[in-house]
């Protein structure tokens, strides 16, 4: 991974409950970079807060969906397990979308390269210009919610996909 | 006589959130028959070419498409090469975005889940974009697969659909798997498209359809509202002075079907008209339907369900017909 020190931006910050939105990272890399590598994680992206008003929320949004009015504790409960904060990333390459992560883990990372890519991104050729990283904060559920981006460039095509 | 193509127009793999990989969708795909299908990966093209590659020599044409995965609903392209930004997406000015889409490239845009459950429960899935214009709108996902019932809201967009279509908005129906792993439940609704036997352009003899590509057959029916979505029969209406005929053929096979399952159901016909009235009727003849439609109707959309009208025993919906439409023929 050593080719991979030849360029290198890191990125952070921290989220509160509720925001909603995107957050772009435009930088330039330099001409040499030919492979890039991503790397983004979050943390807090279980619920921390207070389980009655989530159980309230899930519970009334069940219910526009239920004809008879009616949903049971276990359903709610049920409906609270998808309740998990969610960030996704695209990435744009001169002003073209060059794919993106849209899976929600912790930590994402993806290589993007003239020949190959990781999945979810299309193999591009680099030569110097702009990138631009969009972060899409789709649910923040706790505060305090940090992140950091990670990304890395490399003169070859050496990394291990 | 018509020609009715199954379609799938809603699919993932791991290129965004699915588990299969390309090939593996696309080996599924083909063992399950869909004859079109597009690959709608979560903001990204990244599969558009592996599934071409996988898919070809083998029995399946794709639709490159993606789903458009915004904060205020899901929107499907088909058609397109590329991710179309959303950070300027403003929910009560959909209209722009839309324009931004169709300018990447995309044939066909559509809604997909408009009432599938939302916050806190799902973020972004539920629809919550303002559609001033409907009509911008190809089709709208009337069925989806994908989060189950009741999170799903189906009965709440198929209600919706109809009540856009009956105001007379041009709009076609659609369903969709929305795979993103192997399904646990495969009894649920497919999408067919009606296909003329021959295709017309302007200045020209009408050309055999066989010979067109079936998903360029498949997207010309969705751009002319000629799809619907179904567990086996195929519906073709035709609407004609003060008769509305509706055809049935049960030769699909989807999820078993077949010309004895439909002889041995009751199958119940119901159209909903434009001037509020809704007719049903226990039919007779499995095969086909005459309905005398009233001089003061211009749209109608017509459902069908066997052995009683509750919702689990709804068989096919999406069909319309527009009263300008048929004065035309
Ligand atoms: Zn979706
Ligand atoms: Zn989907």
């Amino acid at each position: 991974m050593s080719g991979f020190q030849h360029f290198q931006q890191s990125m952070s910050g921290t989220l509160n409950r509720g925001f909603q939105g995107h957050i772009l990272y435009t930088f330039l890399i330099p001409e040499e970079v030919k492979t890039i590598r991503i790397a983004f994680r979050f943390n807090k992206r279980e619920w921390e807060g207070n389980t009655e008003s989530l159980r309230n929320r899930c519970r009334e949004a069940l219910l526009q969906n239920v004809p008879q009015q009616y949903v049971t504790d276990d359903e709610v409960t049920a409906a609270m397990g998808h309740v998990k904060g969610e960030i996704n990333l695209s990435v744009r390459y001169n002003g073209r979308e060059i794919g993106g992560m849209h899976r929600n883990l912790l930590l994402k990372e993806g290589v993007i390269g003239p020949d190959l890519a990781s999945v979810g991104f299309l193999p591009t050729r680099f030569c110097g210009g702009i990138l631009q990283l969009d972060l899409h904060c789709l649910h923040i559920v706790n505060d305090k919610t940090e992140y950091e981006l990670k990304v890395c460039g490399a003169d070859g095509n050496g990394a291990a996909l | 006589m018509s020609r009715f193509i199954r379609a799938e127009l809603h699919n993932h793999t791991n290129e965004s959130d699915g588990s299969l990989s390309v090939k593996e969708l696309i080996d599924y795909a083909a063992a399950q028959n869909f004859e079109v299908m597009a690959l709608t990966d979560h903001n990204t093209v990244s599969g558009h070419l592996k599934a071409i590659r996988e898919a070809s020599g083998r029995n399946l044409e794709i639709i490159p498409g993606i789903e458009l995965t915004t904060m205020f609903g899901h929107l499907l392209a088909l058609n397109i090469g590329r991710w179309v930004d959303d950070t300027m997406l403003d929910p009560e000015r959909p209209e722009l975005y839309l324009r931004a889409v169709r300018h990447a490239g995309a044939r066909l845009i559509g809604l997909a889940h408009p009432f599938c459950i939302g916050e806190p429960i799902m973020v972004g899935c539920r629809n919550s974009m303002h559609f001033r214009y409907p009509e911008e709108l190809d089709y709208i996902e009337i069925y989806n697969c994908g989060a189950g019932d009741p999170l799903s809201g189906n009965m709440q967009a198929l209600e919706w659909w109809e009540e856009l279509v009956l105001q007379g908005y041009r709009i076609a129906a659609v369903s969709g798997i929305d795979l993103h792993t192997l399904p646990r439940n495969e009894n649920v609704f497919t999408t067919y498209a009606e296909t003329p036997d021959s295709i017309q352009v302007l200045g020209d003899e009408g050309k055999d359809a066989e010979s067109v590509p079936r998903a360029e057959l498949v997207m010309d029916a969705i751009m002319k509202q000629k799809t619907f979505i179904s567990k086996g029969p195929r519906l073709s209406a035709e609407w004609k002075g003060e008769w509305l005929k509706v055809r049935l053929d049960h030769s699909s096979g989807y999820l078993g079907w077949s010309e004895e399952k439909a002889r041995k159901s009751q199958l119940l016909l119901q159209v909903r008209q434009d001037t509020g009235r809704e007719w049903r009727e226990k039919l007779t003849n499995p095969d086909l339907a005459a309905v005398r439609i009233g001089p003061d109707v211009s749209h109608l959309v017509i459902r069908l369900y066997q052995d009683t009208y509750e919702d689990s025993h709804l068989l096919a919906a999406g069909v319309q017909c527009h009263l300008d439409e048929e004065a035309k023929q």
